[in-house]
């Protein structure tokens, strides 16, 4: 399933998949598959990319 | 001082240059992600699989042809080869070949550089030709090692243009 959510906050911070994955210490084609819903990121990631979004784990991954 | 001497200490030479620029010019946080290395354990999976596919079917051909067409050091060289192409190709095509740093289109012309030294050292290497009493020579082993570099390369390559094109 789509991360949309991720992708809109990353795109509220103005971030290019690019700029996250450089400050989340990942590969840009790694956020592109979080995105597209093609990886599941493991916690530690999660975690960091909701730490450089200002973001909670809820806010970003938990689906209802 | 013999020719495998001289080999010998061009190897230790070479190798040893090589091993310290590595070593000492390798940016420590430069790694794989995670997702990458998920990826590469998928690519060794299928080098795997490939590798016995080829130790059953050649063989197995041999049985069929009735004799043997290349020596057992050629028959592994050429199941390397193929078990290391596939597992390169299977990583650039899912991002998991370049760690995280570093370009990929330095990647690619690097590999591109070492296909084309590689392509022509075993054109020149290439006395006797490729058969020898109906048996495949050594010098296969060189245009499979050299097909490999090839091979990676173009995937770099398409791969790249077509990551750039996309993100345009």
């Amino acid at each position: 399933m789509k991360n949309l959510r991720l992708k809109a906050a990353r795109a509220a911070m103005d971030l290019s998949q690019e700029g996250l994955a450089y400050r989340v210490g990942v590969s840009r084609q790694t956020i592109n598959a979080i995105e597209k819903g093609d990886y599941n990121p493991t916690i530690n990631l999660c975690i960091a990319i909701c730490r450089v979004l200002g973001k909670t784990l809820d806010e970003i991954f938990w689906e209802e | 001082m013999t020719g495998i001497e001289i080999a010998v200490i061009l190897f230790i030479l070479v190798g040893g240059f090589t091993a310290l620029v590595v070593v000492v010019g390798r940016d420590r946080s430069d790694r794989y992600d995670e997702r990458q290395i998920i990826e590469q354990g998928r690519g060794f999976r299928y080098a795997m699989l490939t590798m016995i596919i080829y130790n059953l079917l050649e063989p197995f051909c041999e049985l069929i042809i009735g004799r043997k067409f290349m020596d057992a050091n050629i028959a592994l060289w050429l199941s390397a080869c193929l078990g290391i192409g596939v597992f390169a190709v299977y990583c650039v095509i899912k991002d998991a070949y370049v760690t995280v740093k570093t370009s990929p289109w330095v990647q690619t012309w690097v590999m591109g550089l070492l296909a084309f030294t590689y392509t022509a050292s075993a054109f020149l290497k290439l006395d006797g030709g490729l058969m020898e009493d109906g048996k495949l020579t050594v010098n296969c082993a060189n245009f499979a090692i050299a097909a490999d570099f090839v091979v990676i390369f173009l995937t770099l390559l398409i791969k790249n243009l077509r990551d750039r094109r996309r993100r345009e």
